[in-house]
């Protein structure tokens, strides 16, 4: 609830999302892989639900689409309760992570099976599978059987499977986690043009941050069994609620450290580790707070110790290590006794050798605390 | 001929591409000297004995002889006697009804154990192979005492007031040869099965069923044609085992019971005449093979 700001929304007068889940629980034994979990699709959006391995986002997918059920919670589907029924009368279909296409049948037999269970004529069905072959863009291998594809093209084959019965919601576990980077970058494009021409509502589970980012038009951060944050790519990442959002969206140089003193819009903290102030939007801290200073890598500036720009934070270090990564350069930079900070550098920057010292700054804007919630519950 | 573009610098592989110099071991050759002790064994064993008896079938007995007299008569005769024809059409009915009701009861089982009760499974498929250890004549005069006049059935159904004559169809019919050969063939079924099912993916299904199968067209569409090898497997070796058993029907078949191992069997000893038990014998072979041939291709249009 209350959750539609900065919302991609299409027309939709009833108001009705597409998937909503209502404080859904789940245990397995002793472990809960879901603890009241409760988020909505928009109709005709692309949500990523993110979040690392084990937190229990195939399990809120299984539920959804019925193959698991929830020990406490509801799922509604354009507005219909959905918790008593079994997955063929659900108005779902699914993307498995293996996409298990019939061995048996030819890629023909597995993209018409939906139909072939509605005795939808033969000519029908053999038009709705070319169409379906080229909004996948493999048109022409229907005769085919699925031990001759490729991993790719047999997820295009699973996709369009689940696509030809017109579903309007679609769900996808990890769809592309067994295909290479290159394959994979393309066929995230490809499944965001499907999705944006067919205007179905995909609920797309992934624990690729990156991915989400590229693809999403919202967000749900997932973390053992609960949602720790749900937005926009742009909010999760300008704006992290937590520290957990704050590290698993992008990178981010995470700083403990207490609240010195604060005047309710700017907030000055006093580093653990190494003792250097740093000033930072308020965010809401109380004086004496223990938090967590994140700054992501591309924020930071460095520069030779003195060197003058007008970052308002700035703190002396040595530099100890350097990656390159083709079009960025990546510099450790040590600020204290176990404290190292990340900043990222064009290629062309200024060479700076090891081990000279430097000074790292960045601006009090591009500063986010965050409670501490290692060091302070429900603080 | 890439061998030669690419030049002498690179190794000569040994593979059946590689036309250059010596030819290599031809790609069939390791699979052949695998194949060779089982093709030998076969050959010795079982083509060997089968290939004197097809030509047993041709010849014919005088004085207790044999004598090879190369005449279809064994045939002629086997396809024209009404007592044959009656008997081949008795075997094959009570070898089929035994071979499905099996096929049937052990997939129920297999499937169970596959897909419901997967943590007892190492013990339910032990229980299986103990089964497969108790004696077959045990088991046998077990069900006579069961099915008899004096058994446990027609007891308590006479003690019930529900019948007051014990009902003697029980034993000494087709019903008691079927039971006792289901009983029998079971767990020779459960096992092909089992080993089909383990193939089929709890995915699969589960696909099967996010498209819009019922519980039923999910197993008709999908975990059935997956593990139709085994079932079909298991259906061809209770049939035949069931149409060459020749103990079950003479212990408990009775006159509408017995089947053609048996008259095959007394056609070799006490009438001593193995060119027409030989005959009797391909007969039943070929019908048997006829039909399972016919469930096969049948099957294989059906389940798609
Ligand atoms: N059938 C099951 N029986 C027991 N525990 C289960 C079962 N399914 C899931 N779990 C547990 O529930 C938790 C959540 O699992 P889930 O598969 O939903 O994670 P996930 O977020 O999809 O992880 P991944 O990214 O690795 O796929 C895990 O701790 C897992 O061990
Ligand atoms: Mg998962």
């Amino acid at each position: 609830m209350g959750t539609g700001t900065g919302r991609v929304t299409r027309d939709d007068p009833a108001g009705e999302a597409a998937i909503a889940v209502e404080g859904v629980c789940k245990r397995f034994g002793t472990t809960t892989a879901l603890d009241g979990v409760s988020l909505r699709v928009e109709p005709g959006t692309f949500v990523s639900l993110l979040g690392p391995s084990g937190c229990g986002k195939t399990t809120l997918l299984r539920i959804i689409g019925g193959f698991e059920h929830a020990d406490a919670g509801s799922i509604s589907i354009h507005g219909v309760r959905v918790d008593r029924l079994p997955p063929n009368r659900r108005p779902v279909n699914t993307v498995f992570q293996r996409y298990a296409l019939f061995p048996h049948k030819s890629i023909f037999e597995n993209i018409a099976f939906p139909l072939a269970l509605q005795r939808v004529p033969r000519a029908e069905q053999r038009a709705r599978v070319a169409e379906m072959l080229d909004l996948v863009r493999l048109p022409g291998i229907e005769a085919r059987s699925p031990a001759q594809l490729s991993g790719g093209q047999a997820q295009r084959v699973a996709l369009a499977r689940a696509l030809i019965g017109r579903p309007r919601v679609l769900l996808l576990d990890e769809p592309l986690a067994a295909l290479d980077l290159k394959l994979r970058k393309a066929m995230q494009l490809e499944l965001r043009r499907i999705q944006e021409e067919l205007g179905t509502s995909f609920l797309y589970v992934t624990h690729d941050q990156e991915e989400a980012l590229t693809m999403s038009d919202w967000i749900v951060l997932m973390s053992e069994g609960r949602i720790a944050q749900q937005g926009t790519p742009a909010e999760v990442y300008e704006r992290p609620a937590n520290v957990f959002a704050s590290g698993f969206i992008g990178e981010a140089n995470l700083l403990p450290g207490i609240v010195a003193a604060t005047d309710g819009t700017t907030a000055r903290v006093r580093l653990a580790d190494g003792g250097a102030e740093v000033t930072a939007p308020a965010n809401g801290v109380r004086s004496d707070q223990p938090v967590v200073v994140s700054v992501r890598p591309e924020r930071l500036r460095i520069g030779r110790a003195g060197s003058a720009n007008g970052a308002e934070n700035r703190i002396p270090g040595r530099l100890t290590r350097r990656v390159f990564l083709g079009n960025i350069r990546r510099e450790f930079v040590a600020i204290g006794p176990d404290l190292v900070l990340v900043a990222q550098r064009g290629v062309d920057a200024e060479p700076i050798p090891n081990g000279e010292p430097v000074e790292v700054s960045w601006q009090a804007a591009n500063t986010i605390l965050l409670p501490d919630e290692g060091a302070s519950h429900g603080g | 001929m890439a061998a030669e573009r690419l030049g002498p610098a690179l190794p000569v592989q040994e593979s059946a591409e590689v036309t250059v110099g010596r030819p290599a071991t031809p790609a069939w050759a390791p699979t052949a000297a695998q194949l060779a002790p089982a093709l030998l064994f076969l050959l010795v064993f079982l083509v060997g004995p089968v290939a004197v008896f097809f030509a047993y079938s041709f010849w014919t007995v005088k004085a207790y002889d044999l004598v090879p007299a190369w005449t279809l008569e064994n045939y002629q005769k086997a396809l024209t006697e009404p007592i044959y024809l009656q008997l081949f059409a008795q075997t094959l009915v009570t070898a089929g009804l035994a071979a499905i009701v099996t096929v049937v009861i052990a997939y129920a089982f297999a499937h169970a154990i596959r897909f419901h009760l997967r943590r007892y499974q190492e013990a339910l498929l032990l229980l299986v192979i103990v089964a497969l250890f108790s004696g077959y004549l045990v088991r046998i005069y077990a069900w006579r005492t069961i099915l008899g006049d004096e058994g446990i059935i027609n007891q308590a159904l006479i003690s019930l007031g529900l019948i007051r004559e014990p009902l003697s169809f029980l034993l000494f019919s087709r019903i008691a040869t079927t039971i006792v050969l289901v009983n029998f063939l079971i767990p020779l079924a459960i096992l092909p099965i089992y080993a089909a099912l383990q193939n089929v993916r709890d995915e699969e299904i589960e696909v099967a069923r996010d498209l819009g199968a019922t519980p039923f067209g999910a197993f008709w569409r999908v975990t059935l044609p997956l593990a139709w090898t085994g079932v079909f497997a298991a259906l061809g070796l209770t049939f035949i085992i069931a149409a060459g058993d020749y103990v079950t029907p003479q212990l408990v078949g009775g006159t509408s019971g017995s089947m053609i191992g048996r008259t095959i069997a007394s056609t070799f000893g006490t009438a001593f005449n193995w060119p027409l038990g030989a005959a009797l014998s391909f007969l039943t072979l070929v019908f048997v093979l006829v039909l399972l041939g016919l469930v096969k291709v049948g099957s294989e249009r059906v389940l798609r």
